[in-house]
């Protein structure tokens, strides 16, 4: 009973979870953002625990869902802030989801700072040092 | 269950999804509807009440592409407008609905890219004031 019944909680979160990063200031994603509801991928800290989790179903499909809807716009869209969010240029327009989540959990390992930034932070941080842009 | 265990590697196996939402849109749609790259994928996943992976799918995609929009702006306002959540925030939940109801509303639109769907849902209930 256990096993089906996770994923549910974790639907039924993630329905009443306040979109963080979406709706509020760094200083207010990262003062009041609960470090506890993982599924609300607010936080570096929360891509790490669903990211890193392969042995668990509902975060699989938790960290691979959330980084497809924040990866299919890429290129068509300008940070407002590039030092917080630096744009990256993957060297294919074809890039895979589970790449992308092997890189974002290696620059967590490097960059523990990051498990307290906001969790678009910490995909734009990681995919920029690994596929940097070149100026000009 | 099985449907579950059987849906999941597709997402990990998830080749390539689409970044430039217009130029690859179809050729992707091909892999699995998980992947959400086109309306009709979004309209599906996103409309399941039973199957708990399509859920989980559905609110974890507009998860990432809403905290997108908060951090980025759009090149192509036509194409994928800005959109401007009320202050008091916008739950997943509600995204979920405002996207359904619009996706209903515009059926000649499913076979462009989801994020294209999203984007215009959302902009159109929550749209940005001149200047915001």
């Amino acid at each position: 009973m256990t096993a089906p019944l996770r994923p549910v909680l974790a639907v039924a979160a993630l329905l009443l979870a306040q979109p963080a990063a979406a709706q509020t200031s760094e200083a207010q994603t990262s003062a009041a953002q609960p470090a506890d509801n993982p599924v609300a991928m607010a936080t570096g800290a929360h891509l790490k625990a669903m990211c890193s989790r392969q042995d668990d179903r509902a975060s699989r499909i938790i960290c691979l869902s959330w980084l497809g809807g924040a990866s299919q716009g890429h290129g068509w869209f300008a940070p407002n802030d590039p030092g917080q969010t630096p744009e990256f240029c993957p060297p294919s327009q074809t890039f895979d989801l589970a790449a992308y989540r092997a890189i974002i959990l290696a620059w967590l390992e490097r960059h523990p700072a990051g498990l307290a930034m906001p969790s678009i932070e910490v995909y734009s941080r990681a995919l920029a040092a690994r596929y940097p842009c070149r100026k000009g | 269950m099985k449907r579950l265990i059987a849906l999941t590697p597709l997402l990990i196996a998830a080749a390539p999804a689409n970044p430039p939402v217009v130029i690859e849109g179809r050729q992707a749609a091909e892999a699995s509807p998980l992947l959400l790259n086109s309306i009709a994928e979004l309209r599906t996943v996103c409309g399941e009440r039973q199957d708990v992976a399509m859920q989980l799918a559905c609110v974890s995609w507009l998860n990432g592409a809403s905290q997108i929009n908060a951090r980025f702006r759009s090149l192509s306002p036509q194409l994928l407008p800005d959109f401007c959540p009320p202050a008091e925030g916008l739950p997943l939940g509600r995204q979920r609905d405002v996207l359904l109801a619009w996706l209903a509303a515009n059926p000649k639109e499913r076979l462009d890219p989801s994020l294209v769907g999203y984007r215009k849902a959302m902009a159109a209930s929550f749209p940005c004031r001149a200047g915001a």
